[in-house]
């Protein structure tokens, strides 16, 4: 690092790195602001306040991703597919009971066409879903 | 009572149109097979969902024509429930 001596240097994490954490440096500034009116804090201070919101901001950031992974949307789709499956096979089934049972001439579709149809799609969701281990 | 009037019903709707039923359970069987064949394969099982969905409306269709109960409501139950179907199946394959 002799090269350096005495030479104005820009680290290369700053200049390439993004900058993760705005409100990091927002509230460091904030941190400091009160006491910069009084007198100008040392450098111990303002490590101090720093490693004290760096301790605050990777718990949040694994809460967020704990967050992330309980909720599936692959999962969620499947689990909400085949509800909707099945109400419409019991939305189905209570149609024809009580066509049966009032005696009604109706013009419609075939309750048992349906239900085969929509008990294969059900069948095709679970074969779907189970995919295939590499 | 009323419950053996429902089976009767179903009971004879199937034996007035034995083959076609047996022909829709058929094409279902065929369709899960090929589902299960192209495991993995998403967009092979989206096509292959299509053309059972494309094949369940002609069915009805057919099925109503012969019965001599076809009407543009029918049709539309039928389509209807194939495109709920469909968008069902996308929202897991694609």
């Amino acid at each position: 690092m002799d090269c350096c001596k005495n030479e104005e240097t820009t680290l290369v994490v700053q200049m390439f790195g993004t900058p993760a954490n705005n409100n990091l440096v927002a509230q460091v500034q904030a941190a400091e602001e009160p006491e910069a009116t009084t007198s100008p804090p040392p450098q111990a201070v303002r490590e101090k306040d720093l490693n004290k919101v760096l301790e605050q901001k990777p718990i949040e950031g694994i809460k967020s991703e704990e967050k992330q992974t309980i909720v599936s949307a692959e999962a969620f789709s499947f689990n909400s597919s085949f509800m909707i499956i099945a109400l419409l096979l019991f939305i189905l089934a209570v149609d024809l009971f009580v066509a049966v049972r009032l005696k009604l001439v109706r013009v419609s579709g075939k309750n048992l066409a349906h239900w085969v149809f929509l008990g294969s799609i059900a069948l095709a969701l679970l074969i779907v879903r189970l995919g295939v281990v590499l | 009572m009323k419950r053996w009037s429902l089976l009767k019903k179903i009971e004879s709707d199937i034996a007035h149109h034995l083959v076609e039923y047996c022909l829709l359970v058929f094409s279902a069987i065929c369709y899960l097979i090929f589902l299960s064949l192209f495991k993995g394969e998403h967009s092979k099982q989206l096509i292959i969902s299509f053309f059972f969905v494309a094949y369940y409306i002609a069915w009805g269709i057919m099925h109503h024509a012969r019965d001599q109960s076809l009407h543009l409501k029918v049709v539309l139950e039928y389509i209807l429930i194939g495109a709920l179907a469909m968008l069902l199946l996308r929202s897991l394959l694609v």
